[in-house]
């Protein structure tokens, strides 16, 4: 018997206002019954995250736009994984991360910038001046840390979660957290190196 | 106070104020589209398993040996002995002792003291 397959009779996009109001479990029970409109807006509200973790997890490779709709995927094809709707941005989160990690462990991927660039404290001024250049650097010294320290950096850093939160997220304890973000910052520092203060006093020049 | 590297100089006024540099990616415009249009060739899960029903076992047939345990209890304890139901009962060896004591009944074993026994 062939598969079953949902039949579209409405727009995708969310246009619902209803649905754009709805609390993230209202949504979640709406997308469990396979209310696409539902669904759409949960898109919508952490699509953004999601890709941004996975993105500096793998170091930008251009995988992210896959793993961020398999994150999504997953959510779809088995909502019943998530307990409670307060956890679903970090359950996206462990998820995005877990299948970079397992896409890692199969390929390696290519680096934005190599490693020894940035521990090159000797440039050159005029590559000083891009500022493009010092963000590829301060990505770079990101994408070289250890996968745990680099999830840690991504949800408290940028994605400006609570150390709870982004603890419950990576299921790990708070103080462990804080160890990986500790780590995190350190090896930062060892990576950036002397160049560290000539990519702040670039910035400085350029009106920062 | 600020936190020093002892190594690099950087203290974590800096390395934040670096941070804020890092590249801020966003995903395709059409990521939404891209990711719906996936929905539709998505399966419906299947990941509900249909376990067959049990057997309801009918509540006469397991009480049937409730009650005949019960009639037993309430049949026993109006006779007030299971002498019948045993291969000997007290009753007839304590007789056999008697006999050999010479006594009539077990009244008069109330009597007997183990020095007259022996």
């Amino acid at each position: 018997m062939p598969e079953a397959v949902l039949m579209i009779d409405r727009p995708l996009t969310p246009q619902n206002a209803n649905w754009q109001t709805a609390t993230d479990a209202a949504l979640l029970a709406a997308s469990a019954e396979r209310n696409q409109q539902a669904f759409a807006v949960l898109v919508q509200r952490y699509h953004v995250p999601v890709y941004r973790v996975a993105w500096r997890l793998n170091g930008g490779h251009a995988d992210t736009d896959d793993i961020a709709q398999e994150t999504f995927l997953k959510l779809w094809n088995n909502p019943g994984q998530l307990r409670e709707a307060a956890a679903l941005k970090g359950w996206l989160m462990r998820v995005a991360s877990n299948l970079v990690m397992d896409r890692y462990r199969r390929k390696p991927m290519l680096e934005l910038e190599h490693a020894e660039d940035v521990a090159d404290a000797a440039m050159s001024a005029p590559a000083m001046i891009d500022q493009s250049y010092v963000t590829k650097m301060i990505d770079a010294a990101i994408a070289s840390l250890p996968d745990r320290q680099k999830l840690a950096l991504a949800l408290v850093h940028f994605e400006h979660m609570t150390n709870i939160a982004a603890a419950a997220a990576m299921e790990i304890s708070v103080d462990a957290l804080e160890s990986l973000l500790a780590r995190a910052r350190r090896g930062l520092k060892e990576k950036l190196g002397p160049s560290g203060r000539q990519l702040l006093a670039t910035l400085a020049t350029q009106g920062e | 106070m600020a936190n020093f590297d002892k190594d690099t100089g950087l203290s974590d006024a800096e390395l934040d104020s670096l941070l804020q540099h890092a590249s801020i990616p966003l995903p395709h415009n059409d990521f939404e589209e891209r990711l719906l249009a996936k929905l539709t060739l998505a399966p419906i899960p299947n990941n509900v398993i249909a376990f067959p029903s049990r057997k309801k076992t009918s509540l006469w047939l397991a009480s049937l040996p409730l009650a005949a345990s019960l009639v037993l209890g309430v049949w026993l304890g109006a006779n007030g002995t299971a002498a019948e139901f045993l291969p000997f009962t007290t009753e007839s060896v304590s007789q056999n002792d008697t006999a050999l004591l010479g006594a009539q009944s077990t009244d008069e074993l109330d009597f007997l003291t183990e020095d007259n026994v022996s």
